[in-house]
């Protein structure tokens, strides 16, 4: 599939991940770079971006092979932009599917 | 450029002087996250090798970063602040400027897509404020001419009347005018932004 799509889809993985749970960041790239073919590097900016835009916010926390983690953890803000996002993708998914499925005229 | 870059020192020393335009601060964290990125994968049995070539060339990504904090920067400054104030007009041309300028250095082709149309908006911008401030000064010098002359002449006239009415309406229309380019300012500075967000996750999407 092409790479325009997936970037596309990858800021939508990002917020859907934090919202479940509170991440480090190099756990947000592995989850979705095992899962979807992507540069790592992109996913570094796109949580800026959300951390900048008041999705996330940051706090650190110490661990045990050396300097502290940065963890993600979702604000309110996040919580609602990130249901409306997934509302609008399940819509477009299901509206793909029924083209897909959709059964030939007689 | 790539050849030059063998270690995790290297690549974040390119990075540190390619991020130089941008605070301080701002430069601190996003090293620390490069840090920690190369920590975590090393720690997870990658050479720093694979790491740099998974990260792209130093110099690109400090661009798209530029350009990110420059985007975010405008759209805050158009933000209402918590007051319900807003920013003053020029202070968001300004950033709107600084952001189309980091978006042509990412992506050259803008120059063409970003710059040139942003750069004609600014121009027909200037052009109505300046004719508009030029019937403003118009109409109130004249009154002002108007009333001297009549303390000097004494008299009163339907001509002075007129004179009177007319300069007024000028003044009235500039002033009016000039809300109007004052909107469409505002205006334009939102749609600029609007269409650099679109612009650079295109150019990401891209890369």
């Amino acid at each position: 599939m092409n790479t325009q799509f997936h970037k596309g889809v990858v800021e939508m993985c990002v917020l859907a991940l934090v919202a479940k749970q509170d991440h480090y960041g190099y756990e947000l790239v592995n989850a979705i770079s095992t899962q979807i073919p992507i540069s790592e590097g992109t996913i570094y900016p796109i949580l800026r971006r959300l951390t900048q835009e008041g999705y996330f916010e940051t706090y650190l926390v110490e661990s045990n092979e050396g300097p502290p983690r940065k963890y993600y953890r979702m604000t309110k803000t996040g919580r609602s932009f990130t249901q409306s996002l997934i509302k609008q993708w399940e819509d477009f998914t299901d509206s793909i599917d029924k083209i897909i499925h959709l059964k030939p005229k007689n | 450029m790539v050849h030059t870059i063998q270690t995790q020192q290297d690549y974040l020393q390119a990075l540190k002087k390619h991020l130089s335009p941008l605070p301080e601060s701002e430069r601190a964290d996003i090293l620390r996250d490069q840090e920690e990125f190369f920590r975590e994968a090393i720690a997870n049995g990658r050479t720093e090798l694979d790491v740099i070539g998974s990260l792209g060339e130093p110099r690109q990504l400090a661009r798209a970063l530029i350009a990110e904090s420059r985007l975010a920067a405008t759209e805050n400054l158009m933000k209402p602040t918590d007051s319900g104030a807003r920013n003053p007009l020029s202070d968001q041309l300004k950033s709107a400027l600084r952001a189309v300028l980091a978006i042509v250095t990412l992506a050259p082709f803008n120059l063409i897509f970003v710059l040139g149309p942003f750069l004609g908006l600014l121009g027909c911008l200037l052009a109505g404020w300046v004719v508009g401030a030029a019937f403003l000064i118009a109409g109130g010098a004249s009154l002002f001419f108007i009333f001297t002359e009549l303390n000097t002449a004494a008299a009163s006239n339907w001509a002075h009347v007129s004179s009177v009415l007319f300069a007024l309406g000028v003044a009235a229309a500039s002033v009016a005018f000039l809300g109007f380019m004052a909107w469409v300012s505002s205006l334009v500075a939102q749609l600029t932004v609007k269409y650099l967000r679109w612009n650079l996750q295109i150019i990401q999407a891209k890369a």
